[in-house]
């Protein structure tokens, strides 16, 4: 404190200020409850493009039609699961949306209440598969198609084969997605294939991986990452989703994705409503609107994602560029979640260790 | 009063307590059930395995690089921003922190611009003739380090400045008129005077260093190498909270001996410098 | 020898500002894709951060959590400082520790415990949740700067202040209290910091209504790096220089601060 400063006055401003300040900030933070005009559910979504079109095509119709409202919340999909069991009793999210493999788990731990046609028509109107593959406790929404990304001014010929990967031109420039990451239990379970493993015998895939080390420059934990490592060079080739690689083609960046010869794998996201959840009309309502032609085109058309609905139909340049559904291939996700604490503990030593 | 505070302490803690007592349950699911009584199975797998050990003793060890580096170069700002005019003080000590309000997910980015493998440090080096191929600096134990004293030098710096404050504006000129040079009335005046501040920035670096989890996912190597990364993987991908609970547990216990040894150290050589009179 | 300081300094504040030079630049980019280095300039993505909803009122949760955060856990701190000086009693390093403790779980335990603890007390006020988190996290930082300044301060001004009279309360506010103003304001400013830029352990507590900043940000990386975020950090920074400025003419910053 600098030497003549004139004194205070006594019951300073300091104590004042910090309860007068905390008591507007509080109280700002808590407005006064609105009067609902509208009944409103919480779901979930991924950001950035995907968050832009799902609001566009999905959400916006619906809150219309149905005068509701609905909030989206952010994150990712294990923190959604996690949400969910904790909040079994009493949901925060009425229609969750969630990605492989945690969509599994959800259905392993009975998050979403079973559907019926009598609940969600449009049910009937979907490939099969996105309906059965979930015990019927959840339904698909558009489906991304896992294959090869890569930079086409590398001086390397293209690839065709996910074998190209092995190639020593590649060394210290592939990137694959961390085994927890999106897009690594796909990764692994098609190593193992391609050498003659399965879900059920995954050393083969292991042991391939432990041979390509050498040529990976990291194991990515997220999209973006994976985008900005394949972009700014540092990585020239790797695995990643189709639809986030179309943004940075159509960005303008020297960036191609393709699908390798043995296939590409495929990647979901689904569509759960909670058991307790106090709306469940507008839930049902909410998903039948989701699934329904109208909206998984427009959806699906602004995203480059595969259709779940026989009815919907693809223009361009999304028609081109999505695989068709029986090229795909899927593999058993219920034995990778009941095998991934094993393969996760392997791959913490063997491969990242 | 006193107790006011422990009892908020004590309320939000519980919590966590909760949760770290699930280190005590069976593993293997997101439930602690102690309907067999508790074990110490998730305790015996992590400290019967090297595999884990190593993992904790490197965040360990990481820590404390970090901190070293942030007390160094901390220590120099404060001192420097102790000295200056007091015109710029103010705008010079914001800025020292205003860094920190990026995002996360932004500064990263940033990183990876300057330390990437086609980023500007490795352009500069390549073109002054220093290295024929580009070093790899980012996604290792290096960039962790250098991401790591970025966001908790400033903890230093500031708290350096709180004691450095206390001290005499002409305490170094006395020295000198006594016969010190400037270099040694720094280190034999305004150091010791100083050390409660170190302390207090040291401590904060060091336990948050070892508890990050942002920071190394995105500037360190692939998996989970650091101890927060693990715990971070049992929660949110294996789904096992009883054996990610028994890790944290275990964390929390290293870094608060580490933090009472330390303290002890310090305490015993300056000892009369840290108690208020 | 100044020199050399002086040298050293600017290599310090080069390397803190790096990073952040980048995301500067990165913000003026033309293009539509975040990179680097420029071909075009632009300030299209200052627009486009200021009409993102979801950044808005990121940034307006993350100010106004961070301000009540610190406001709350600073004479909380504060107390607990002064009784942990003055008081010997039975386990009072536990209770230090226990107050401490907050920074040795990583965030995303606290996350996870809280949400859990809420959910089990059936608590669903997603701001009273953060906040209550964010006061968790920013305890121990308040505690520790105090308590650094305790250790400097000298006890025997306050006995001289209740000598000539002041009551216990009045020697508090006028003496002690002014003596730890810079470990105050440190704790502070680490609050602050901490609060704003948290991710893990909001990571839990946010609901669809009220999100952070930096979670609004990592929302809107997943599927599309544009300038945008870069555009939005920038504003962030830059604000709080111009702040910290203008503070400094009308109240007198260096005041708080030294």
């Amino acid at each position: 404190m600098s030497k003549g400063s004139r004194p205070t006055k006594p019951g300073t401003s300091r104590r004042a200020f910090m309860i007068g300040g905390t008591a507007a900030t509080i109280s700002v933070a808590f407005p006064p409850p609105l009067r609902a005009q509208q009944t409103t559910i919480v779901s979930t979504i991924f950001g950035g493009a995907f968050e832009a079109a799902y609001r566009k095509h999905v959400v916006e119709p619906f809150q219309r039609k149905y005068n509701a409202e609905v909030i989206l919340k952010y994150g990712t999909s294990s923190e959604w699961v996690a949400n969910s069991l904790l909040n079994r009793g009493a949901p925060e999210i009425d229609v969750i949306f969630l990605a492989y493999p945690d969509s599994i788990r959800a259905v392993n731990e009975k998050l979403g209440m079973t559907l019926t046609p009598e609940d969600v028509p449009n049910v009937l109107n979907l490939h099969p598969v996105w309906y059965e593959s979930y015990k019927k406790q959840a339904v698909g929404l558009d489906y991304a198609s896992w294959g090869l990304t890569y930079r086409t001014d590398s001086g390397i010929p293209a690839p065709t084969s996910w074998l190209d990967l092995f190639k020593p031109e590649y060394a210290g420039k592939v990137i694959l997605p961390n085994l927890t990451t999106s897009g690594g239990f796909q990764t692994l379970v098609m190593m193992a294939k391609l050498h003659g493993g399965s879900e059920d015998n995954i050393d083969p895939g292991f042991e391939a991986l432990k041979r390509l080390k050498p040529n990976i420059r990291k194991f990515y934990l997220s999209n973006p990452e994976a985008g900005q490592l394949i972009d700014r060079g540092d990585a020239v080739i790797g695995a990643m989703y189709d639809n986030a690689t179309w943004y940075m083609t159509d960005g303008g960046k020297p960036i191609q994705w393709i699908v390798p010869k043995e296939g590409a794998l495929v990647g979901m996201v689904s569509l759960h409503i909670a058991p307790k959840t106090k709306h469940l009309d507008l839930c049902k309502k909410f998903v039948d609107f989701a699934i329904s032609k109208e909206a998984n085109e427009g959806f699906c058309n602004a995203i480059m994602a595969g259709p779940t609905n026989k009815l919907a139909t693809l223009a361009e340049p999304a028609a081109s560029r999505v695989p068709k559904l029986d090229s795909i291939l899927f593999p058993d996700w219920y034995k990778i979640v009941k095998n991934a604490p094993r393969w996760i503990e392997r791959w913490n030593r063997e491969i990242t260790g | 009063m006193a107790p006011a505070a422990a009892v908020v302490g004590l309320l939000l803690g519980a919590p966590v307590a909760l949760l770290l007592s699930y280190g005590f349950a069976p593993g293997g699911s997101t439930q602690a059930d102690f309907s067999d009584g508790a074990t110490l199975e998730n305790y015996a797998a992590v400290l019967g395995d090297s595999f884990y050990l190593n993992i904790i003793l490197k965040t360990l060890w990481l820590s404390l690089v970090v901190t070293a580096a942030s007390v160094v170069i901390g220590w120099m700002l404060a001192y420097f921003l102790w000295r200056a005019p007091e015109r710029f003080k103010a705008l010079l000590t914001v800025a020292v922190v205003a860094p920190l309000l990026v995002s996360i997910p932004v500064r990263n980015y940033g990183w990876m611009v300057l330390l990437g493998d086609t980023g500007l440090v490795n352009i500069a080096l390549q073109k002054a003739g220093l290295v024929e191929r580009p070093l790899k600096l980012m996604f290792t134990d290096l960039a962790v380090v250098i991401g790591l004293t970025h966001v908790l030098m400033p903890f230093v710096v500031l708290s350096v400045m709180a004691t450095l404050e206390r001290i005499p504006a002409n305490l170094p000129e006395a020295a000198r008129s006594l016969g010190a040079n400037r270099l040694a009335a720094v280190r034999l005046v305004v150091l010791p005077l100083s050390v409660p501040g170190i302390v207090a920035g040291a401590t904060l670096v060091f336990c948050v260093a070892i508890s990050s989890y942002v920071t190394p996912a995105l500037m360190g190597p692939s998996g989970a190498k650091y101890a927060a990364t693990l715990i971070y993987q049992q929660f949110m991908s294996t789904f096992d909270w009883p054996r990610g609970a028994a890790i944290a547990t275990i964390l929390l216990v290293v870094t608060a001996m580490t933090v009472v040894l330390g303290l002890g150290v310090v305490g015993r050589r300056y000892r009369h410098l840290m108690q208020a009179h | 020898m100044k020199a050399v300081l002086v040298a050293l300094v600017l290599m310090a504040y080069a390397f803190i500002f790096a990073p952040l030079l980048v995301v500067v630049v990165v913000s003026l980019n033309g293009g539509t894709v975040a990179s680097f280095p420029i071909e075009s300039w632009s300030f299209r993505w200052y627009g486009a951060a200021f009409a993102n909803a979801s950044f808005l009122n990121g940034l307006w949760t993350s100010t106004w959590l961070a301000v009540s955060c610190t406001i709350v856990a600073m004479p909380l701190a504060l107390m607990a400082a002064l009784a942990l000086s003055k008081v010997e009693f039975a386990g009072k390093s536990a209770v230090e520790a226990l107050l401490m403790a907050p920074l040795l779980v990583p965030g995303i335990v606290i996350g996870i415990a809280l949400l859990l603890s809420a959910s089990l007390i059936e608590v669903r006020n997603a701001p009273m949740r953060l906040l209550a988190a964010h006061v968790l996290i920013a305890l121990p930082y308040c505690l520790r700067t105090i308590t650094a300044s305790l250790a400097r301060m000298d006890g025997s001004l306050i006995d001289c202040a209740m000598s000539l009279g002041a009551s216990r309360w009045r020697a508090f506010i006028h003496v002690t209290v002014p003596l730890l103003r810079p470990g105050i304001m440190a704790g502070m400013i680490f609050a602050f910091l901490q609060s704003f830029g948290d991710v893990p352990v909001s990571l839990f507590l946010t609901d669809a209504r009220n999100n952070t900043l930096p979670l609004a940000i990592m929302a809107y990386l997943e599927y599309g790096v544009d300038p945008s975020v870069a555009a939005m950090s920038s504003i962030v920074t830059v604000s709080s220089l111009a702040l910290a400025v203008g503070l400094e003419r009308l109240v007198g910053l260096r005041r708080a601060v030294g």
